[in-house]
């Protein structure tokens, strides 16, 4: 999975493609996406573009620092947990 | 000498204090540990959620509008601030892009259309996260009905070039059964002239035209009529001014138009009219 274009503090789009351990598309049935830095976890509005990739448009991350985005995604009822670190300067 | 000890009223005060802060305690956590169950916040939810597939309807050719509820597990409330899709997955393995479910009320309803791309089994598999569940349902999708040309044999002479224009600018059928939309196609099939003006029209010309040949026969008889009466005095007068005139002479045979000359020689009555 890889996601943020932008590392700048104001809005991101964030596109979380969702890849099988040998590489290929993972298609998932839904995903939820979530952004925290210092205050509590705000989940974000999530448009699926393919099964594989959903996009998060105009993510407001306004602050400088390190925000953890967690992804949470459901394959066939099994809810699978992605958690990365972002810094924003 | 024995002295006794003078009662101590701070501790008997004491123990009535510690007594009543006990029982208050106690009755504060009887009625938290009563109000919590019945009247636990949204966010206190937790664990797995139920999906159940409420309805399904056709939305087009090969698109189906669904509505789910999702619930939470342990207690049954409605899980209002879900994240809910709907999954269609091909007989061949091929996944669609998921679809956004929208929220459809507060009681845990959320609705929203899939559109299958081509006819054949799928199967959509409906998904909840916070909370968590999923639900599965097949789905047969016939292939989408050929409108094709409009070649039904159109034997009754019926103009439904106006109800097919209507079809196809995206109104209802011109017959759909009430009757109004008769009525409607009737005032469409000509120039903008209500039916019924045409009897009419019809009525006043053939009666304008009896009554104008009943005036002219009328005029037509009577001046006949006239022209015969003044034929007439003029007769009489001409065979009294020849009566006048031959006084003397005596009658004179072939003159007149045949009238008896006895009769026209005395003066009369002028003629009736």
């Amino acid at each position: 999975m890889r996601a943020v274009d932008s590392v700048l503090a104001g809005n991101n789009d964030i596109h979380p493609c969702f890849l099988d351990s040998g590489g290929s598309p993972l298609a998932v049935d839904a995903a939820q996406v979530s952004a925290t830095t210092a205050v509590p976890a705000r989940r974000l509005p999530v448009t699926p573009v393919t099964a594989d990739h959903v996009a998060v448009a105009g993510a407001s991350l306004p602050s400088p620092g390190t925000w953890t985005i967690a992804v949470t995604a459901v394959r066939a009822g099994t809810p699978l947990d992605f958690t990365f670190e972002v810094p924003i300067t | 000498m024995t002295h006794r000890s003078p009662p101590v009223p701070r501790c008997r005060g004491l123990s009535v204090g510690a007594w009543l802060a006990a029982a208050v305690a106690t009755i504060g956590v009887a009625l938290g540990l009563l109000a919590g169950p019945l009247d636990s916040p949204a966010g206190a939810h937790d664990g797995k959620g139920i999906v159940t597939i409420e309805a399904s309807h056709p939305a087009g050719a090969t698109a189906v509008h669904y509505i789910v509820r999702v619930t939470w597990e342990d207690d049954g409330h409605p899980a209002a601030d879900a994240t809910v899709t709907a999954a269609a997955v091909g007989s061949d393995g091929t996944a669609l892009t998921p679809v956004t479910l929208a929220p459809a009320d507060d009681d845990g309803r959320y609705a929203g259309v899939v559109e299958f791309p081509e006819a054949g089994s799928w199967t959509v598999r409906f998904t909840s996260i916070d909370p968590t569940g999923t639900a599965e349902r097949s789905e047969e999708i016939a292939s989408a009905p050929t409108t094709g040309s409009d070649d039904d044999s159109d034997t009754t002479g019926d103009s439904d070039d106006a109800a097919d224009a209507d079809e196809a600018a995206g109104f209802a059928p011109a017959d759909d059964g009430t009757g109004s939309s008769d009525e409607a196609a009737a005032g469409d099939d000509d120039d903008g002239l209500p039916v019924w003006l045409i009897p009419v029209a019809l009525v006043v010309v053939i009666g304008g035209a009896v009554t104008a040949i009943g005036i002219v026969r009328r005029y037509r008889t009577e001046a006949d009529a006239e022209s015969a009466q003044f034929d007439a005095l003029e007769a009489s007068r001409m065979s009294n001014g020849d009566a006048s005139l031959g006084s003397g002479a005596g009658p004179q045979s072939g003159a007149g138009d045949g009238s008896d000359p006895s009769t026209t020689a005395e003066p009369g009555p002028p003629a009736a009219r």
